[in-house]
């Protein structure tokens, strides 16, 4: 009777567990095209903002157009659920995005000679390339560039926690490059 | 100066010696309680920036005594150019007695130097207590090592872009193939799970199971029971040839106990078969209506039972 009984039940749970998993996979890829949509429409270089939802793949994509039009703070608004749900991988390759767009700022104002402005900028480059490699130390490309910013203010440690830094005198810029001739030594 | 090495004068010297130690001991209260120290590190050399590196400190601790974790530095920045990012205590005992600690420190270096040049990780502080406000303190090892750049002071040719940035990251278009791979996958086992059903109850196409004798005959008595008493010969007729084709030949009322003998599952509604064929012999051979006896409802309802009572024998 025991084996009996199991004999009429087991293809009933079988098929409502096969339901179960079934509708999942729909829901899944369901959830995956309405991602891929606004990712495609943000390649288009059309400004659609992702679902609340978003997954943290998706969000840095919008992260990423937001950054390459130089409007920092509202891609800097989506920092909190994209390393949530991104994980470091993500996160490193946002911080990387925020530090590239600050840093083409500053060189912006260095080649419009505004030293003031340029210096905060290199310091918040240097805050977000560092933390792109915090979350993920094998970023070449972070290296690379944070390299790169360190050059136009150099780090001293009389200016660490302190205020000064930002109001440092325009010398401090490393000056291997501003009016440097390019392409020949 | 010269007595003081004769073998005659060894005893003072001995005793000096012990003084000394004694004097040591409560100078450095740290070498009675921290008995050995040592620390391993990676090679000090062409470490770049961003570069991560461990230093394994290990601590013998004589055995009142534990090591305070709080005195040790927490993560996060270290100094300007090096974070602290993570650091993991192992406890366990030496052959001796003692306790040993294992630190791993795992540090973050983002000196950017212009040149190969040597910076130093601080030392960590060991703080011992043994709970009842004895307290000792020694520094741990400190680890000096070069540091190289990446890239030489004058600008390079391979600089494309202004300030030779490297490009953005781009974000990658995720692939739907796993998704699409899960939902096939998912639909295929519905179905499969659909088909099981349908032949473990003799759904259609599995209706003309052989097995499955009674199961046909529900369907059968459903159609043809309440079509008045012909319907209800019909019906009964339906149903008989499902008990012959379980019995393997024609079965009457009186094989009824073999049968029922052989499958426990119909044992439960015996009352009901038998009063089904006294009904039926009524019906075929006697004079009384038929319907008086056993009203289709309960026709029907036994031929479902018996279809239920098929599938888990």
């Amino acid at each position: 009777m025991r084996l009996g009984l199991l004999k009429g039940i087991v293809p009933v749970v079988l098929l409502l567990a096969a339901l179960g998993w079934f509708g999942s996979a729909l829901w899944t890829l369901q959830g995956e095209r309405a991602e891929r949509a606004v990712f495609d429409a943000l390649a288009s270089r059309r400004d659609v903002a992702p679902p609340d939802d978003a997954s943290g793949e998706l969000l840095f994509a919008r992260a990423h157009f937001l950054l390459a039009r130089d409007r920092i703070d509202e891609a800097q608004s989506l920092v909190g659920p994209l390393v949530e749900r991104g994980g470091p991988k993500i996160a490193a390759r946002f911080y990387y995005d925020v530090g590239n767009a600050r840093a083409r700022r500053a060189v912006g104002a260095i080649e419009s000679s505004q030293i003031d402005k340029a210096i905060p900028e290199v310091r918040l480059a240097k805050d977000a390339f560092r933390s792109a490699l915090r979350a993920d130390p094998d970023f070449w490309d972070a290296r690379y560039n944070l390299d790169v910013v360190m050059r136009l203010v150099r780090d001293f440690p009389e200016f660490e926690g302190g205020e000064e830094e930002t109001k440092a005198q325009p010398k401090k810029l490393w000056t291997d490059l501003p009016g440097r001739p390019r392409g020949l030594p | 100066m010269t007595r003081a090495f004769a073998p005659r004068s060894r005893p003072s010297l001995a005793r000096y010696l012990a003084a000394a130690v004694v004097l040591l001991a409560s100078a450095a209260p740290a070498a009675a309680q921290i008995l050995d120290r040592s620390m391993s590190a990676p090679h000090p050399f062409g470490l770049l920036l961003g570069d991560v590196f461990t230093l394994r400190t290990r601590v013998d601790v004589a055995a009142p005594f534990k090591l305070d974790a709080s005195a040790l530095p927490k993560p996060g920045p270290v100094t300007y150019w090096l974070d602290l990012r993570s650091i993991t205590i192992r406890e366990s005992t030496t052959p001796g007695g003692a306790t040993r600690y294992e630190i791993a420190a795992e540090y973050q270096t983002f000196y950017a130097p212009l040149e190969a040049i040597e910076q130093t990780v601080p030392s960590l502080k060991l703080v011992v207590t043994d709970g009842k406000g004895g307290r000792a303190e020694a520094d741990g090892a400190s680890w000096s090592f070069i540091t190289s750049p990446l890239r030489p002071i004058a600008a390079t040719a391979g600089a494309a872009s202004a300030y030779g940035l490297r490009p953005d990251a781009l974000p990658i278009r995720k692939s739907l193939r796993d998704a699409e791979i899960a939902a096939g996958a998912a639909g295929g086992a519905t179905l499969l799970a659909l088909a099981l059903l349908a032949w473990s109850r003799a759904w259609p196409p599995f209706h003309r199971r052989p097995s499955r004798p009674f199961a046909s005959a529900a369907r059968a008595v459903a159609r043809q029971a309440k079509a008045g008493d012909e319907g209800w010969r019909n019906a009964a007729l339906s149903l008989h040839r499902a008990f012959d084709a379980a019995a393997g030949r024609r079965l009457l009322g009186e094989d009824l106990s073999a049968f029922l003998a052989g499958r426990p599952s119909f044992l439960r509604l015996e009352p009901r078969i038998r009063q089904f064929f006294e009904a039926s012999r009524q019906a075929f051979f006697g004079a009384a209506p038929a319907v008086s006896r056993m009203p289709a409802d309960e026709l029907l309802a036994l031929s479902r039972s018996l279809a239920a009572a098929e599938r888990t024998s």
